[in-house]
């Protein structure tokens, strides 16, 4: 378990980020701050400018945000350090602070630290880590919900119901020289197996947290010079988005992270398709985009619309089969917008599709053609579902496993009515009850705690 | 020692105080009783019975450990069942109807001969305290006693009002003073003191009922012992008799509902819920055409009968009428009408888990004193009680009770947890290790505890681990042979198996000569086995958090981060271990972490 009485360090802003925030909290969090700044700030709930001396010879100029016990976040003593800094400049600070024996925070311990404080309850906690985590808005809106307390509500009422049961079946078993009849065992086991339904419903209609973790991706497929480079700069922004190259040949596969309205996923250029590949390195670079193509979520296949010749284009789409595909014809600056349903419609005959024309250029289109892969995406992202209306409830793998063993539970309850096993029913049905409570408060134990903390994010 | 010095004085003759003063003059402390009436010695104020779902285990518990109520109610019941027979044996129970005149000689009898015990008939007025420890009881008698403990068990003699209709009286029990002084006294030292209600039904001349019209229920055919001294019960059982209140008997309750006690707004402290006056039932189920009512002998050669179900304080005429309707009950002659009664409590959070209060060392209480209702539970608190009480003299260490171990121990962990609402009862449900609570295992739980405490003789001592060994023995056989591809032992625990019928046939178990009782336990373990290892993964946090002990002198103010409520909760229930503080109502899992962090402070500095 966490040591409260230790004081712990995260860094909390994105490492690429110039604005560097590095949290401290503890009960050793003003002892610090007074050992590293020129000012020694008083415990008090402030905002301060202070110079911190992360070596004799080298201070820094920081923005200090105080928060006094019980008053933040994980409800000890809080100091945000902010401070525009490089990489070299927070690993000082970092080694500087681990000096002064500060402990560097374990996975999620802010958020543990919060609920062992009772700032938080469970599922508060769970849904804080859900929006660390959240890729895209519409994770969000359900990880929103957990906190809301839709899980509560959800699952809430068939505690309910598994508690009356409970109580139905200890009353025939403390009050059974009453003449009362409280609960048949024909009725229990109608009353079970329907509880047992609604559980199974739960499972059934709800998301995957984990399914939602990894981000989708989007390839950008067509014959060379079909501008797919430039509609790759154009959706990212900037040429400087390109973040990352992943060096899987000679050839790098170019991607970018995209954030949409409703999603986010990572954009890949995937260069390398060639008609007749002829050297061996050109044949390991198509087969490594092809997988990657095989491998995303979406693709978007590009044709140059004023190209008279197609037989290169009609190659390249064999190539690949995803069922999820937008079909774009590019470049519809270059034909005269008169003649464009023309050569939109020559497209469609060629290919049996729909295509959708853009300018990267003239940035034409491009708007509508963000909407279309947002769209795309989240009916990938959820299936055949509706996506305004039932994307069920967000449930991570300890709620499935929790709701699974309340499932099994009851199923041996019923075996055990129908023998005549009411005391031992009864007994699985608390461990129902239990499980199905783990999910928000009750009698919650150690190990299910040191499980749901370490799968968090460091800090908020 | 001279002659008004004693080490413990027990307060009260009734159930808590016979299990009390027994179990200390046993462990060899020089004991007195104080009651008003000597004659009056396990008086069954109420129903004529012991067990019953919850309480028969309890019962069974105070035999194994070396008690009387088992005893009692072997040498003068008059109808024994099972209950629940056909449930599994974790939530089987014994009851027995008794001659409650001859289980009352019994008990004072039995009294008379003990050891280092002695029954002085006076009222106990007051408490004397020196330096917060019992120093002496002053008597009625115009007697001060000296004494180190004090064991209170005062049912519900303590400023006792009784009440039927509009008519309000002082008493402790019906022809019996109440005890107001002694109240005053626990004022004066400092015990909260608050009210509780409870009532009993009428009870008529056997002889001028209509047996023709009722129904007849039997006991067992063969009544089993509660005491595991007892082989048999050799005397003859008599039956109880059934019948309904019908529709026009509802219409002269709603009548006369004016007239009842509870629609007067009079009683103040709470009645049991599980015991609802047959006018209470009117306004709870208005729906119910007919309440079932047993009609039970009060002796081996009835004169009276004890109308159970029939709880109520209504004025007297009310009452005839009532029985007048009733089929069986025309004709009958009350020989005592039913009554309600208002009595003092304390509350048992100011209680340690001995038993002893916080206020003043040596001061114990038990039964009723503490809010709970019954005859089994005060003697489970009673047995309880004299064992600390005896100890403290001794210097020896308290013995606590785990929920683990016993329903007493379940008893005394919610009275210190969970506050008192209403008069507290024993039931199955409130035990989570209820599938090795059982009655049958009693002896095997507490036995070893009430021989290395001095209470169970060495009769009781050698019969147990007799039976004990030739348990383990059966046990041994059944894992290392088998019937149907798995061991015997695995096959009892199949569901539906004719193993359990036929094993006392086999030619192994025959040749072994085992009693039946041995036979039971081998099964009833097969039969729970798969069981019992959820039972303790469910409860896995429960040992480690019992362990782990919260000092007496920790300061919850001074824990940091801890919510208002639970600082308020732990300051009152005082919770002895983690695992007290997490069933204290309203506390949350992050609640208990708070602790234990500052624990980890708290014995660092």
């Amino acid at each position: 378990m966490y040591d409260m009485t230790e004081t712990v360090i995260a860094v909390s802003s994105p490492t690429h980020d110039n604005h560097v925030i590095v949290r401290l909290t503890g009960p050793g969090t003003f002892d610090i701050l007074n050992q590293i700044t020129k000012q020694k700030p008083a415990r008090k709930q402030a905002t301060t400018k202070v110079e911190i001396c992360v070596d004799p010879e080298l201070f820094l100029d920081a923005r200090l945000y105080l928060f006094v016990s019980p008053y933040s976040y994980t409800g000890d003593d809080l100091a945000e350090i902010h401070f525009n800094s490089n990489r070299a400049l927070t690993e000082a600070l970092i080694l500087k602070l681990l000096e002064l024996n500060v402990k560097m925070a374990g996975p999620g311990e802010f958020t543990a630290r919060a609920y062992l404080n009772g700032k938080i309850d469970l599922a508060q906690a769970e849904a804080v880590n859900e929006i660390i985590i959240s890729s895209n808005r519409f994770q969000l809106s359900a990880a929103e919900k957990l906190l809301g307390g839709r899980l509560a509500n959800e699952v809430g009422s068939i505690s309910q119901e598994i508690l009356e049961s409970i109580s139905l079946l200890e009353a025939g078993i403390d009050f059974s020289t009453e003449d009362i009849e409280f609960l048949t065992a024909e009725e229990a086991v109608e009353k079970l197996t329907n509880i047992n339904k609604s559980l199974e419903n739960i499972v059934e209609n709800s998301i995957d947290c984990e399914l939602l973790m990894e981000l989708p991706s989007v390839g950008i497929a067509g014959a060379p010079n079909s501008g797919k480079s430039s509609l790759l700069n154009t959706l990212l922004g900037k040429p400087r988005s390109i973040v990352s190259g992943i060096a899987k040949t000679t050839r790098d596969i170019l991607s970018g992270h995209m954030t949409l309205d409703n999603s986010q996923c990572v954009l890949f250029d995937c260069a390398g398709l060639l008609e007749k590949p002829e050297i061996i390195i050109d044949q390991l670079a198509q087969q490594a985009a092809i997988e990657s193509l095989s491998n995303s979520s979406l693709v978007i296949f590009c044709v140059d619309i004023s190209k008279e010749n197609l037989s290169q284009d009609i190659h390249i789409r064999k190539l690949f089969n995803n069922c999820n595909v937008i079909n774009l014809a590019t470049k519809i600056d270059l034909v005269r917008s008169a003649s464009l349903p023309i050569h939109i419609k020559r497209l469609n005959d060629t290919f049996s599709s729909d295509f959708f024309g853009v300018s990267a250029l003239k940035n034409r289109n491009i708007t509508g053609l963000k909407q279309n892969i947002d769209s795309k995406l989240l009916q990938h992202l959820i299936g055949p579902k509706d996506v305004e209306t039932k994307y069920g409830l967000l449930l991570n793998a300890r709620h499935k496993g929790a709701v699974a063993e309340a499932i099994e539970n009851i199923n041996q309850a019923i075996s055990e009515i129908k023998d005549q096993n009411d005391e031992v029913a009864a007994m699985l049905l608390r461990s129902a009850y239990e499980a199905i409570g783990t999910m928000e408060q009750q009698d919650i134990e150690d190990k299910v705690l040191e499980k749901i903390f370490s799968n968090f994010c460091i800090g908020k | 020692m001279k002659k008004n010095e004693f080490d413990c004085i027990v307060i009260g003759g009734g159930h808590a105080g016979i299990e009390a003063c027994h179990a200390a003059a046993k462990i060899g402390v020089k004991t007195a009783l104080v009651t008003i009436r000597k004659d009056r010695i396990g008086e069954m104020s109420c129903n004529p019975a012991i067990g019953g779902l919850a309480k028969g285990q309890i019962a069974r518990e105070v035999d194994a450990l070396g008690g009387l109520m088992g005893l009692a109610i072997d040498a003068t019941g008059i109808q024994f069942k099972i209950l629940n027979s056909s449930k599994g044996p974790a939530v089987q129970a014994p009851r027995a109807q008794a001659d409650r005149h001859k289980y009352q000689d019994w008990m004072e009898q039995r009294l008379e001969q003990t050891e280092n015990l002695t029954i002085i008939e006076a009222f106990a007025e007051d408490i004397i305290v020196e330096n917060n420890a019992v120093a002496g009881l002053r008597c009625s008698d115009s007697g001060v006693y000296k004494t180190q403990t004090i064991v209170v068990t005062t049912g519900t003699f303590l400023r006792g009002q009784m009440y039927m209709g509009d008519d309000w009286w002082d008493g402790g029990r019906i022809e019996e003073p109440a005890s107001n002084k002694l109240s005053a006294s626990l004022e004066r030292i400092g015990l909260q003191i608050e009210r509780l209600a409870t009532g009993t039904p009428p009870r008529i001349d056997a002889s001028t009922i209509d047996y023709d019209k009722l129904e007849m229920q039997v006991g067992d055919k063969e009544p089993k012992p509660f005491s595991f001294l007892n082989k048999s019960i050799s005397q003859q059982q008599v039956p109880c008799w059934i019948t309904y209140t019908n529709e026009h008997i509802h219409q002269l309750l709603i009548d006369n509902m004016h007239r009842a006690p509870i629609s007067s707004g009079k009683i103040k402290g709470t009645k049991p819920r599980h015991c609802p006056s047959i006018e209470a039932k009117m306004l709870a189920y208005p729906d119910k055409k007919r309440h079932r009512i047993f009609l039970e002998p009060e002796e081996a050669e009835a004169r009276t009968i004890y109308c159970n179900g029939l709880f109520t304080s209504v004025p007297k005429d009310v009452q005839e009428k009532m029985l007048h309707m009733m089929p069986g009950t025309e004709n009958a002659r009350i020989i005592r009408y039913g009554y309600g009664i208002e009595y003092d409590y304390c509350p048992p959070v100011q209680l340690r888990r001995s038993l002893e209060t916080r206020k003043v060392g040596g001061l114990f209480m038990a039964g009723q004193i503490n809010g709970t209702s019954g005859y089994e539970e005060a003697a489970g608190q009673g047995i309880a009680a004299g064992i600390n009480a005896a100890r403290k003299v001794q210097g020896k260490d308290v013995v606590i009770f785990g929920r683990d171990q016993s329903y007493i121990g379940v008893m005394i962990d919610d009275l210190l947890t969970k506050g008192i609402d209403e008069p507290y009862r024993m039931f199955t449900s409130r035990a989570e290790f209820r599938l090795w609570l059982r009655s049958d295992n009693a002896d095997r739980r507490l036995t070893a505890l009430g021989r290395e405490i001095g209470l169970a003789d060495s009769d009781r001592w050698k019969l147990f681990s007799n039976k004990l060994e030739k348990i383990n023995e059966l046990k041994s056989y059944l894992r290392s042979h088998r019937s149907n591809s798995m061991t015997m032992w695995k096959h009892l625990g199949q569901p539906h198996n004719s193993l359990a019928d036929n094993l006392a046939g086999l030619e192994y178990i025959r040749s072994k000569n085992y009693i039946r009782e041995v036979i039971d336990a081998a099964i009833i373990d097969a039969k729970y086995a798969g069981y019992m290892e959820k039972q303790n993964r469910l409860a896995a946090n429960f040992h480690s958090r019992e362990k782990k002990k919260i000092p007496d002198d920790i300061d919850y103010n001074q824990v940091l981060h801890l919510r208002a409520e639970a600082r308020q909760k732990f300051s009152k229930f005082k919770p002895a271990t983690l695992g007290q503080a997490g069933r204290i109502s309203g506390i949350t899992p992050a609640d208990i972490t708070v602790v234990q962090i500052h624990l980890k402070k708290y014995y660092r500095s």
